[in-house]
C-alpha cells in the first residue's frame, strides 16, 4: 500500500519492463496536478494491475474527447447501470459512458469546481442526490464530449434521477426515455421467466422491455448506418459476460479471503467497470485480466490485509471515494458489497434471444424490486462472503435511502445478529470524517469482540 | 361495508374506482402523525391512517419513488392486501404505455373484486369526468394551484383565498380528480378496457410522465382558459420531483409564479413569513383589495 507518490515511483520501471501496457501512460500525479486533488487523499494498492485501473478510470475523459476526434457515436446511458452499454457494444462505431458517473466529480474535484452550486443554479439544488452535478458537467461542456445519443430508464427509478434527467431534457438535451417497470411479484398464473437468483418476472415485461430495446436499437442504427441482428447482439452480450466472470472471479477470491490482496478501495473501482467498461472494453478486459492474474500469482505482492481485520459488507456506493480507505485504517476489510448494480455483476442469459435477455438484465435490477428483495441479496452475499458486519452507506439526498436504509437493517436484524450501522457519506466527507471514523471503529471493535 | 381506501394518485381512474362498493378517506380527516427526514409527509400520514385504523386499503402509483417503497414498509406492517401499487408507465410512447397501464388496471380490478367481493360483469360501463369546455365565471380573479398531495382541507383553502378575493382556479394538485376533454361521445365498458387505459393514460398529463412537456402545456392551457392571475406551486418539503418544477415554471410560466413549501403539520396561517409571501404575491398578481 501507498500514496499517489509511491504509484508515480514505479510508473516508469514497471513501463520498461513491460508490466503496464505501452498506453498505460499516466502517471497519478497528472491527475491530480489538474485538479483531481482527491487523489492525494487515497492510499492505494501499489501494484501494476492496480496503476492500470486507475489509469483507466482517471483517463476515461480523454478517451471520450478521443473517440468523438476519431468520429465515434459516444452514446451517454443514464441510469438502467450495466444494460445499455452491453447492447451498444455490439455496434462497431459507438462509445458508451454513464453521465451519471459525474457524481464522483466533486469528490475527485474536492467540490473546487463548485459543481453542486452551480446545479443549483441549473435548478436542481441540496437536497437532491449529488448526481445533479451531471447537469453542470452538462452545461458547462468541460468533462466530457456532450453525448449524440442520449438513453435514460425511467419509470421504477429514484425520484431524484429522475427529476434530474427530467431537467436534463429541459436544458435542451434530447433524452431518449424507455421504460423500466417496478419489478412487482408475479400474479398467481402469470407467465414468468425464473432468473438465475430465483427472481420470477412477469413474461410481458420481459417483452416489453424488449421492445423499448428494439427501438433504441434502431436509434442507433439510424445514428451509426450500421444494421444491427441478433449475432452481434449475442457477441456483446458474451464478452459482458466474459468480464463479469472476471469481475466474479475477483469479488469471489478477495471478499471471501481472510487475507485479500486487493484493498477496498480499488475492488469499489474495479467493480464499476461493469457498468460500462469505463468506455473501452477491450482495454477494460485486459485490465481485469491482469488483476487476476496478480490475484493468482500470490508471490507478486503481499496482501493487504491480515487475519484480524473484521469483515464487513458494504451496502451502496459512496460518493466519496476516500470512505473505503477509511474503512481500512478503522481495522476493517471490505467483504463484500451491495452498490446498487448487482444486475450488471450477474451474467446476462445467454439462452434467449439477446434483446429479452437483456430486458432479464434490465428487470433483475434490484432497485427496481422491492427493498426486501434487495435486502434478501445482500444478506445471502453476507453469509456467502463470511461478512461479520453490515454498512449502509446512504447518499446525501437521495430519495430511496431514507427508507432502504430502515428497511434493510429490520429484514437483516429478523433474520442474523450480524451488526448493522448505516452512515451518510457526503461528496467529500471532510468535517464528517471523524464522526465516520469513530462509527466504523464501534462496529470494528464489536465485531472483534 | 364498503371498503375504506385511501386513493394518493391521479393515475388511479376514478371511473374505475367507482364500480366497487369503497369508502374514499379523505384528506380533511385530521390525524397525528410523526414526520420523518427525507421521507414525504403523505407516507407518514397514510401510516397514521393505517395504525388508527381508519384505512383498510391503501391505493397507491410508482409514479413517485417514495410511494413505491412505502408500499414495501406498509405491506411489511399491514399485510400484502393492504396496498395496491399501480404500475403507472412513466415514458409516452402510445402503444408501451398504453399495454402496461391496461395491465396495470386489470391487476386493478382483480384486487379489488378480491377486496370487496365484487365481480363486474364485462359490460359494466366505465365513465370518465369531462372537463368543463368554458372558464368558470366568478366575480374575484382567479389564481391557480399545481403540485403535490394538498392535505390541507380544500375547503379551508378555497375560504382562504375567497377572503383575499381570489378563486382558486384551476386546481390542478394531485388530490384533484382527473379533467378529460373530447370524451363525451367514447363510452367505455370492461369489456374495452384496453380502449380506455389507452386513452386514459394518453390524456394522463403529470410532472411523473417522461418528458413532462404535455404537463405544462395542459396547465398553460388551463391557466389561460381560466383566466389565472397567477400559479401557485404547492409541494411538500422532501418530494424531489415537484421540487425541480419549480425552475420550469420560472423559465415558461407566462404568467408569475409562487412556490409554497407545505408543512404538513402545521396550519400555514400561523406562519407569518409564509402568509406575507401568499400576500405578496397575491398582491403582485392584482386582486381586487378591500
Amino acid at each position: 500500500m501507498g500514496n499517489m507518490r509511491d504509484f508515480d515511483a514505479c510508473h516508469d520501471l514497471w513501463q520498461r519492463e513491460g508490466k503496464i501496457p505501452p498506453n498505460v501512460n499516466w502517471k497519478l500525479s497528472q491527475f491530480y496536478e489538474t485538479g483531481d486533488r482527491r487523489l492525494g487523499m487515497l492510499r492505494y494498492h501499489i501494484s501494476p494491475a492496480s496503476l492500470f485501473l486507475w489509469n483507466m478510470l482517471m483517463s476515461e475523459e480523454t478517451r471520450l474527447h478521443d473517440a468523438r476526434k476519431n468520429g465515434r457515436i459516444i452514446v451517454g446511458a443514464m441510469k438502467d447501470l450495466g444494460t445499455i452499454p452491453v447492447l451498444m457494444s455490439a455496434f462497431e462505431n459507438t462509445t458508451t459512458f454513464y453521465p451519471d458517473g459525474a457524481w464522483w466529480l466533486p469528490c475527485f474535484k474536492q467540490r473546487e469546481t463548485n459543481l453542486l452550486d452551480r446545479a443549483a443554479e441549473l435548478g436542481v439544488g441540496e437536497g437532491i442526490c449529488p448526481v445533479r452535478t451531471m447537469l453542470a458537467a452538462f452545461e458547462d461542456g468541460y468533462n466530457w464530449p456532450i453525448p449524440d445519443l442520449l438513453f435514460s430508464s425511467v419509470g421504477a427509478i429514484c425520484d431524484d434521477f429522475s427529476a434530474v434527467v427530467q431537467r436534463l431534457h429541459e436544458l435542451g438535451h434530447t433524452v431518449h426515455f424507455w421504460e423500466i417497470p417496478h419489478g412487482r411479484l408475479a400474479e398467481a398464473g402469470e407467465n414468468v421467466y425464473v432468473n438465475a437468483q430465483g427472481k420470477r418476472i412477469p413474461w410481458r415485461y420481459i417483452e416489453l422491455v424488449a421492445e423499448e430495446f428494439q427501438t433504441i436499437v434502431q436509434i442507433t442504427e439510424t445514428a451509426t448506418h450500421e444494421k444491427m441482428n441478433d449475432a452481434k447482439l449475442a457477441t456483446a452480450i458474451r464478452e459482458a459476460n466474459h468480464i463479469r466472470s472476471l469481475i466474479h472471479t475477483l469479488r469471489m477470491r478477495v471478499y471471501a479471503s481472510e487475507t485479500p490482496l486487493f484493498p477496498a478501495l480499488e475492488m469499489m473501482v474495479m467493480e464499476m467497470f461493469a457498468l460500462h467498461f469505463c468506455s473501452d472494453r477491450i482495454m477494460c478486459r485486459a485490465m481485469l485480466e491482469q488483476m487476476v492474474s496478480e490475484l493468482l500469482d500470490e508471490t507478486q505482492v503481499l496482501p493487504v490485509a491480515n487475519s484480524k481485520r473484521a469483515p464487513i459488507f458494504w451496502v451502496n456506493p459512496t460518493a466519496d471515494l476516500y470512505a473505503m480507505t477509511l474503512l481500512e485504517d478503522c481495522g476493517a476489510r471490505l467483504a463484500g458489497t451491495e452498490f446498487m448494480f448487482m444486475h450488471a455483476l450477474d451474467l446476462i442469459p445467454e439462452d434467449l434471444p439477446p434483446l429479452q435477455a437483456l430486458a432479464v438484465a434490465a428487470l433483475s435490477d434490484l432497485m427496481t424490486q422491492t427493498m426486501d428483495a434487495r435486502a434478501e441479496r445482500i444478506l445471502q452475499d453476507v453469509q456467502r462472503f463470511g461478512a461479520r458486519g453490515i454498512v449502509v452507506s446512504r447518499i446525501p439526498g437521495a430519495s430511496h435511502c431514507a427508507f432502504e436504509s430502515k428497511r434493510i437493517r429490520d429484514y437483516i436484524q429478523q433474520r442474523t445478529s450480524i451488526p448493522l450501522v448505516d452512515l451518510e457519506i457526503e461528496s467529500v466527507c471532510g468535517g464528517t470524517s471523524e464522526t465516520l471514523r469513530t462509527r466504523l471503529e464501534a462496529l470494528v471493535e464489536s465485531i472483534l469482540n | 361495508m364498503p371498503l375504506r381506501v385511501f386513493a394518493i394518485s391521479k393515475a388511479i381512474p376514478r371511473a374505475l374506482l367507482d364500480l366497487f362498493p369503497l369508502e374514499f378517506v379523505t384528506d380533511t380527516e385530521s390525524i397525528a402523525f410523526q414526520s420523518e427526514a427525507g421521507i414525504c409527509d403523505t407516507v407518514a400520514w397514510v401510516d397514521a391512517l393505517f395504525r388508527f385504523g381508519k384505512i383498510d386499503c391503501a391505493l397507491v402509483s410508482t409514479e413517485c419513488d417514495q410511494m413505491r417503497r412505502a408500499t414495501d414498509v406498509w405491506r411489511a406492517k399491514y399485510g400484502n392486501d393492504a396496498v395496491f401499487l399501480l404500475n403507472v408507465p412513466a415514458v409516452i410512447a402510445d402503444t408501451i404505455a398504453s399495454r402496461l397501464f391496461a395491465w396495470e388496471l386489470e391487476r386493478l380490478i382483480d384486487f379489488l373484486s378480491r377486496r370487496t367481493g365484487t365481480f363486474l360483469e364485462p359490460d359494466t360501463p366505465l365513465r370518465m369526468i369531462s372537463a368543463p369546455n368554458r372558464s368558470s365565471s366568478s366575480f374575484f380573479p382567479n389564481v391557480a394551484i399545481v403540485g403535490g398531495p394538498l392535505f390541507y382541507p380544500a375547503s379551508s383553502l378555497n375560504a382562504f383565498f375567497y377572503e383575499r378575493r381570489f378563486q382558486l382556479a384551476p386546481n390542478l394538485t394531485e388530490m384533484e380528480p382527473l379533467l378529460f376533454s373530447n370524451i363525451s361521445e367514447v363510452s367505455y365498458t370492461l369489456k374495452n378496457l384496453s380502449v380506455f387505459a389507452h386513452d386514459f393514460i394518453c390524456a394522463y398529463h403529470s410532472i411523473f410522465r417522461k418528458p413532462n412537456t404535455a404537463f405544462y402545456q395542459n396547465l398553460f392551457e388551463r391557466v389561460r382558459n381560466e383566466n389565472a392571475r397567477g400559479i401557485i406551486l404547492v409541494r411538500t418539503s422532501w418530494c424531489d420531483q415537484w421540487r425541480t418544477v419549480y425552475s420550469r415554471l420560472h423559465e415558461i410560466s407566462p404568467v408569475p409564479v409562487m412556490e409554497w413549501v407545505m408543512d404538513f403539520y402545521e396550519d400555514f396561517t400561523h406562519n407569518s413569513r409564509l402568509m406575507t409571501r401568499l400576500e405578496a404575491f397575491l398582491e403582485q398578481i392584482g386582486g381586487v383589495h378591500g
